[in-house]
């Protein structure tokens, strides 16, 4: 009998069995502590700024940010390393190769270029200030790279994480209780991730989020705009009924933490003028109530999840501008009006140091910041459009994510 | 008249700020409570900044420098706790810090010494405004274009992975669709971050033309001579074009005097250097000021005219000007002011050429006896020939003596013992100092004031009637005696004392200290007014600075 050996099928590539006892590398809980680092740093770099005005570029807050970029490029850039000079097979085979030369999971080029651009926004920003003077905007061109930079590394450290969840799947069920473990600190951990990425997202764009904000049309677009993207990408991203929720369950410890613990420490201002002297410092904002709309996102998502993205788009993306409205709405006159609001836990009556004490719309909408019916409908109507476009790039992301294997 | 002559120099300021011509830096010398002290500040050339401060303790012995920024806006109700300055390691009495200078306009440092005689302050007042245009060193734009195009590269890169072989399970290979769709992902994304980098860049632009539209511009004003029956005027026309977006809007209502007077002109005739005068031009309307000519020589003039704001901010406007002859001389040609002077001297490049005029004097030089018109005499203490360095703090200082060579005090002219104007031989460094304070005088004043005041906040006042009540203020001191008048200024700079009927805490004596640090190396020449048996006497020296050498 003539038995013939043909050339192997072309299948366009083979995969390659994980056996190994399944672990959580090192560096993904490092990215993932950075990602921390870089947003509280952050948040502690702005009420630092609210209550004493004037830093240094070895300030408490910005070490605290350095930190994290030196973690994340540090266990990155040696992960990138370690695997092109000293990886096996295997590990160069879960990789991406890039200049034909390196092997790097995507997560750690992310950190790798996060901690890059927030490396070059140093000596650009020390230039800047010799040059336009000491600015105290968050959004100037070197803050900029600082905040791509600092974005760059929690997105690096969701895409890791979400990278060894995924590969979690192709091992084998020989580590069964082991898997079941790991898959929920994976999850976990990519909902800090998220979480945090979430907050700086907030954190951007909270000069246009305050709560003498929350009568006018513009507060709903911005976050119509900026949120949806990001949620429903969590959402697609992995598979879990309560992922958007526990993001911005993240988000909401994170913000409410900061607030109640940052304040108690003491501080007073250090630039004039002073018109609101102050000795300890003042907090940052109360977290929007993403996590009202997150819920019902998250139960949609449950309940239809059998729509195509295009109908899902509709679904959530409405029910996001309409959950958030309603609760954030009346939550913004509580916080804006109310005597209950003025403590510690809501945080109204945190004052910046160069402002009015006196000031008369302090805890009162003022009249530029109200808007008539009609105005009020035309900016939700751009609200809904925006959240539906939103909502849709955000699927389509986290689509994408939840392909991540490397 | 001796008796007025003021020698304690409580707040000897000069300063030198840049909006002053060409003078960097601010010297103060001055009496903290106790201790003596040379205070230097170099504020910064862009705000916001931080002013460097060094602080020279002459007398005493003091343990700790506190310094803290007052603005005027906000006072001291306003103004932060103060910081402690470092000590300088191995110079004993001298300390070193910054403030921070946040807001444009007037500012002042506020020094605190306490130490084995207890506590002492002075406020040295400090013009803040962006003055400097950079451009990024070589080195950084390389080194961030490196690291620029390396971000760029490692995105797009990335974006490609993330596209490709980030979504293969381990071990799978790209197929060529794969393949084709990372090289037009990637194209993609070079064309999306060039588009982000442009806009980059716009904006970058955008901030650098909000910025120039933000750096000090000074003030411009157009001298003339104008001839009504024979007699000279000059008129110096406020040049107000684009001020409504400057903010500078009714700046020029709100001057105030500064030692009497509203404007300070000091005329030098160019390149010789070798006529000068000090006149005190009067506001003829809310733009337009005028002052009799003395009996200048023709020729081209640099005008430099100081005032200063109700905010302590103090500015300089300067010009050039031809002054015409003198139609008809002989008689007595009228002036504007009392105080108004004038001299003649030999020209900087051609020392002994001196013609001959009636108001003459021959050009000194550090070491060198210089005999004004009535016989008096003024030694500038200093080597001769030894040139000084550009950039550090001198005293220069100057004795003055009778014709029969005994101790001469000089006696106050303007409320103060002496009054110096600097000019460098091209004409672009110029500043007026005085022992006591100059236009810093009525600034320190301004900011004493300010700080008795609890105000929070400085309320703009009604410039029609602010204007008025200066119109007011000044046409009651011109119409007092010199002597009362002298008497009422020193008394309003706090420097005489009414119950006493004497100057406060005399260190009385007929040396007088200007302190001063020349910003650029060139030829300079110093004119130095004292005041003498009721006559304003003005000596004239030279001296040359060179570039500091550092070891």
């Amino acid at each position: 009998m003539e038995t013939t050996m043909g050339p192997p099928p072309n299948v366009g590539g083979r995969v390659v069995p994980l056996n190994a006892s399944p672990d959580i590398p090192v560096y993904i809980y490092a990215t993932v502590f950075a990602s921390f680092c870089v947003i509280t740093g952050l948040i502690w770099d702005i009420c630092w700024h609210m209550s004493i005005g004037r830093d240094g570029l070895l300030s408490p807050p910005h070490l605290v940010i350095y930190l994290g970029a030196v973690v994340a490029g540090l266990f990155s850039g040696f992960e990138i390393l370690r695997k092109t000079f000293w990886g096996n097979d295997l590990e160069k085979a879960a990789s991406v190769k890039i200049w034909g030369f390196f092997y790097s999971s995507l997560g750690s080029l992310f950190c790798v270029w996060g901690a890059l651009a927030m490396l070059t926004s140093a000596p650009f920003d020390d230039w800047w200030h010799n040059t336009y003077g000491l600015d105290v905007t968050i959004l100037s061109p070197p803050h900029t790279v600082l905040i791509l930079g600092i974005i760059g590394i929690q997105f690096g450290a969701m895409i890791s994480v979400i990278a060894v969840k995924n590969q979690l799947k192709l091992r084998s069920t020989q580590f069964f209780d082991k898997k079941k473990a790991l898959d929920k600190t994976l999850f976990w951990l990519f909902a800090l991730s998220a979480g945090f990425l979430l907050t700086i997202w907030y954190t951007l764009l909270s000069e246009e989020l305050g709560r003498m904000r929350m009568h006018r049309s513009s507060l709903y677009i911005f976050s119509s705009a900026a949120f949806p993207v990001l949620l429903m990408a969590v959402g697609k991203a992995v598979r879990h009924k309560w992922a958007i929720t526990a993001a911005t369950g993240i988000y909401t410890l994170l913000m409410l933490l900061t607030l109640w613990i940052i304040p108690l420490f003491p501080a007073e201002p250090k630039l004039g003028p002073i018109l609101n002297h102050i000795d300890h410092y003042q907090g940052f904002q109360f977290p929007l109530l993403l996590i009202i709309p997150a819920i019902a996102i998250d139960f949609l998502r449950h309940r239809y999840g059998y729509m195509n993205d295009w109908k899902l788009t509709a679904l959530l993306g409405a029910a996001f501008l309409l959950v958030f409205f309603l609760f954030q709405w009346f939550f913004g006159s509580f916080l804006m009006e109310s005597p209950y609001a003025r403590n510690w836990f809501f945080g109204s009556h945190y004052w910046y140091f160069g402002n009015s004490p006196d000031w008369e719309y302090r805890y009162k909408f003022g009249p530029w910041m109200v808007e008539t019916t009609p105005e009020l409908l035309k900016g939700l109507g751009i609200a809904l459009i925006a959240s539906l476009i939103s909502t849709r790039i955000g699927l389509a992301w986290g689509n994408w994510m939840h392909k991540i294997q490397r | 008249m001796k008796n007025f002559v003021l020698t304690i120099l409580f707040l000897a300021v000069c300063m030198t700020a840049k909006a002053h011509v060409g003078s960097a830096g601010v010297q103060m010398q001055g009496q903290a409570g106790p201790y003596k002290v040379l205070v230097s500040v170099e504020p910064p050339d862009v705000i916001p900044g931080t002013a460097k401060i060094t602080v020279y303790i002459e007398s005493g012995n003091a343990k700790k420098v506190l310094a803290r920024p007052i603005y005027f806006y906000s006072g001291d109700k306003g103004a932060p706790s103060p910081d402690e300055l470092a000590q300088i390691a191995g110079q004993t009495g001298q300390f070193q810090g910054v403030v921070w200078l946040m807001e444009w306009g007037s500012s002042s440092a506020q020094i605190q010494i306490e130490g084995d005689q207890g506590k002492g302050e002075l406020i040295v007042p400090i013009v803040a405004v962006s003055t400097a245009e950079r451009d990024m060193p070589k080195h950084l734009g390389i080194g961030l274009s490196i690291l620029g195009v390396l971000l760029f590269l490692l995105m797009i890169t990335t974006i490609g992975a993330s596209v490709s072989d980030g979504i293969l399970k381990p071990g799978e290979t790209l197929t060529a669709a794969q393949k084709r769709k990372r090289w037009i992902n990637m194209g993609i994304a070079t064309i999306l971050c060039s588009l982000i980098l442009y806009g980059g860049s716009s904006w970058w632009d955008s901030w650098a033309a909000e910025y120039k539209q933000w750096l000090y511009r000074p003030v411009k004003g157009s001298a003339a001579i104008l001839q009504p029956n024979d007699k000279r005027v000059f008129q110096l026309k406020v040049d107000t074009t684009g001020w409504h977006a400057q903010r500078r809007g009714s700046m020029l209502s709100t001057l105030i005097p500064d030692h009497g007077k509203l404007m300070h002109t000091f005329l030098v005739r160019t390149p010789g250097l070798d006529a000068f005068a000090h006149i005190h031009p009067e506001r003829k309307d809310s733009t337009t000021f005028e002052a009799f000519l003395p009996k200048l020589p023709a020729g081209k003039y640099l005008v430099y005219s100081d005032i200063v704001q109700r905010s302590g901010f103090a500015e300089t406007i300067v010009d050039t000007i031809d002054i015409p002859e003198q139609a008809s001389a002989g008689r007595p040609l009228p002036v504007t002011a009392e105080e108004d002077t004038y001299v003649v001297t030999d020209p900087i490049n051609a020392p002994g050429n001196v013609p001959l005029d009636e108001n003459v004097v021959i050009c000194g030089k550090p070491g060198t006896k210089t005999v004004f018109k009535d016989g008096s005499y003024a030694v500038w203490e200093g080597m001769p020939n030894k040139p000084l360095d550009a950039g550090k703090p001198y005293q220069l200082t100057f004795e003055f003596f009778n014709p029969d060579g005994s101790a001469c005090y000089p006696e106050p002219y303007l409320g103060m013992t002496g009054h110096v104007a600097v000019v460098r031989s091209d004409g672009s460094v110029y500043i007026h100092l005085h022992p006591t304070g100059t236009f810093a005088m009525a600034a320190e004043q301004t900011f004493r004031d300010r700080m008795a005041d609890t105000a929070r906040t400085a309320k703009a006042p009604a410039p029609a009637m602010f204007r008025d009540s200066i119109d007011r203020y000044l046409a009651k001191l011109k119409a007092m005696p010199m002597e009362e008048r002298e008497i009422f200024l020193m008394t309003e700079m706090g420097m005489y004392d009414i119950k006493d009927g004497a100057m406060t805490g005399m260190d009385h004596g007929n040396r007088i200290s200007f302190p001063y640090s020349f910003p650029k190396a060139g030829r300079y020449r110093i004119f130095l007014q004292l005041k003498r048996n009721a006559k304003v006497l003005t000596g004239v020296y030279d001296v040359k600075v060179k570039d500091a050498v550092t070891l």
